[in-house]
């Protein structure tokens, strides 16, 4: 049975488990454990392992969606997951004190994943706090990643459908980039 | 209200039971006390200087053998023994708080011991905080 | 044999770009050579841009094209604005010195792709969507970006603000007329103060060029496309608001990997032709995608990780069978 594995992270309250549970076809398996960083996140509860999810393609073939926690102290969790990964969808909380900062810091902690495969930013939260605008991701993606063009779209992580434009605009990244010829200046 | 693994009193609790577990059980070598998102709020043995790390990863632990006995339709998970070569690792649940216990023991300890002390501790924890709060 | 040269343009604007290349073709009959646009580094004429550094100079013959409003004493320069008498009389005057300097025809310059021969693209008739989008376009590169009121019919006016990137519509996109005579456009000189007729915060101005170009050429580049050239995408457009079809998110993402032209886009996502020139039109007018001026991709024949093309290629194909994409 051919799995395939897509990593979903990005800064605690980003709406990771809120992603996986809108795309997953089976009951989301999350670790959730009460949140004393209220003053990171104001939520009740936070991932401390990962959340899991499924899509079920052909009845066979299978996408595994697996969301990391947030906070940096379990970065072994990204380590660990982003193995086998696929490819990854970054979730940047609009909302958050430095969400593009947080953002090109992500990149640069999956530069890995990313060159391996590719990665799509969705920017959350943005009907909360409209500023900074996509724009502003982009520009900075040019700005200190040149060689990436990494979709960036405002993505409301409870809509089925917006997360799965970004998972396929993941996808369609993915195959372009690998088919790719090498550049060479004329 | 502050965090559990900043509030002084709890931090005091957990400290002294984990004294008391290095004294009961000697060839417990570290152990740590865990807010459930991975915040240390005590810890007690000769590798104090890993105790960040080893909280996050209680934390994440715990969490998934919750995971997993929810999936199996079992009840909550009230420990986690992780058996090595070189010695054991016991992480407890304490009851009726959102505190994690992971004791690290080398290999001249016998699990059971370690299964009983751990146990006794939580228990220790989990009535001081109680009557702490009262 | 009638020779064949070639023109180059070093920071010269799209519309200017146009302009010489529709020029060149209405005189051809006039002249003595075929006259072709290349790449800038292997033009025989190379025109350069108002602001274009004159150390630059690259081809046999380089000549400037004034600036608006500029006065120039200097007779290679091409007077704003441009006029097809002095471009005709510069062409010529090029190909008496070609003649008399090398006294041989010259081989065309452009190599046609070895796999095909080049396709001719018809140009785009004038549907209202163009013309829009010829106006939204040439305004927001004007110094003043103002307003622009679009009357349909006996609708209510479409208000678009460039200033703000933004636009109010009374009506669906949808119900938008596309043909030229349905659409009245004026544009409003604003000042510092001049209060914005769209509510804030307005729909982006994206939506509607989205909207807007992909239906501009019906099939057929629009005139600020030239789909021989190039082209690389600068970042996605956010799909996430914007209706769009998974072709689109396809092509999209191939002009983000590698720099192509439309033949090459189509052959590459297996598109038809009219597909592709209209999302080109679309990603163009949106700022998008831009010619990949001065530097060529060497084309290879074989993918660079063939298991992860198969793979992902696989996987795409059973996501359009589960969600009927």
């Amino acid at each position: 049975m051919a799995e395939h594995v897509i990593l979903i992270a990005g800064p605690m309250g980003a709406g990771k488990t809120t992603a996986i549970q809108s795309l997953s076809e089976i009951p989301v398996v999350s670790t959730e454990a009460a949140n004393t960083d209220r003053a990171t996140a104001n939520k009740a509860t936070t991932t401390v392992a990962l959340d899991y999810g499924e899509i079920t393609l052909d009845g066979v073939e299978k996408v595994r969606l697996y969301g990391v926690p947030g906070q940096r102290r379990f970065d072994y969790m990204w380590r660990i997951l982003e193995e086998r990964a696929l490819g990854l969808i970054l979730l940047i909380n609009n909302d958050g004190q430095d969400p593009v900062g947080d953002m090109l810091e992500l990149i640069k902690d999956f530069s890995a994943l990313q060159e391996r495969g590719g990665v799509v930013i969705g920017v959350t939260r943005s009907d909360v706090q409209e500023y900074p605008h996509t724009s502003q991701y982009v520009d900075s993606i040019r700005e200190v990643y040149p060689h990436i063009t990494a979709p960036v779209f405002s993505v409301d992580a409870r809509n089925r459908d917006h997360m799965l434009i970004t998972l396929t605009a993941l996808l369609f990244n993915i195959q372009a980039q690998s088919e790719a010829p090498m550049e060479d200046v004329a | 209200m502050k965090p559990l693994h900043q509030q002084e009193p709890v931090r005091e609790v957990c400290a002294a039971a984990l004294q008391q577990l290095g004294r009961d059980c000697p060839s417990m070598t570290f152990a740590v006390m865990v807010s459930d998102d991975g915040f240390e709020v005590a810890s007690a043995g000769s590798h104090a200087q890993q105790g960040g790390r080893l909280a996050s990863m209680t934390s994440s632990m715990q969490a998934l053998g919750d995971a997993v006995a929810r999936e199996m339709k079992l009840a909550a998970c009230d420990h986690i023994l992780l058996e090595s070569i070189n010695g054991h690792i016991l992480q407890r649940r304490i009851p009726n708080h959102e505190l994690v216990l992971c004791a690290v023991f080398d290999h001249h300890e016998l699990v059971g011991r370690a299964v009983f002390a751990t146990s006794e501790c939580a228990s220790t924890v989990s009535t001081n905080l109680m009557r702490q709060a009262a | 044999m009638r020779p064949t040269y070639t023109i180059g343009f070093l920071e010269v604007d799209s519309y200017h770009q146009v302009l010489v290349r529709s020029m060149v073709s209405r005189a051809a009959a006039s002249l003595s050579a075929t006259w072709d646009i290349a790449e800038t580094p292997k033009a025989d004429v190379v025109i350069h841009g108002p602001r274009a550094a004159a150390k630059n100079a690259s081809g046999r013959l380089n000549v400037r094209l004034c600036g608006q409003g500029e006065i120039s004493n200097n007779p290679q320069d091409l007077p704003a604005p441009l006029r097809l008498s002095a471009l005709l009389e510069m062409l010529k005057r090029a190909e008496a010195d070609f003649v008399n300097t090398v006294g041989v025809s010259k081989a065309p310059q452009i190599q046609a792709a070895p796999q095909a021969p080049p396709v001719i693209h018809e140009t785009a008739a004038r549907t209202g969507m163009l013309i829009l989008g010829e106006t939204i376009l040439k305004s927001l590169a004007s110094q003043k970006p103002g307003i622009i009121k679009v009357l349909c019919r006996d609708r209510e006016a479409l208000w678009i603000d460039l200033r703000r990137r933004a636009f109010a519509a009374p009506y669906a996109l949808n119900e938008m007329p596309e043909d030229a005579d349905a659409i009245r456009l004026e544009i409003i000189a604003v000042s510092a103060d001049t209060a914005s007729p769209v509510p804030t915060p307005g729909t982006s101005l994206d939506r509607l060029l989205w909207h807007v170009g992909l239906r501009a050429g019906a099939g057929k580049p629009a005139p600020w496309v030239n789909p021989a050239k190039r082209y690389k995408l600068k970042y996605w457009p956010n799909f996430s608001e914007l209706p769009h079809s998974i072709t689109h998110m396809n092509l999209v993402a191939r002009f983000g990997s590698e720099a192509l032209t439309a033949d090459d886009a189509s052959l590459r996502c297996g598109v038809d032709i009219a597909t592709v020139i209209n999302t080109m039109n679309a990603l163009t007018l949106m700022g998008l995608l831009n010619e990949n001026n001065g530097v060529e991709i060497r084309r290879l024949q074989t993918v660079t990780q063939p298991e992860q093309v198969s793979r992902v290629g696989g996987l795409i194909g059973r996501f359009k069978s589960k969600f009927g994409w």
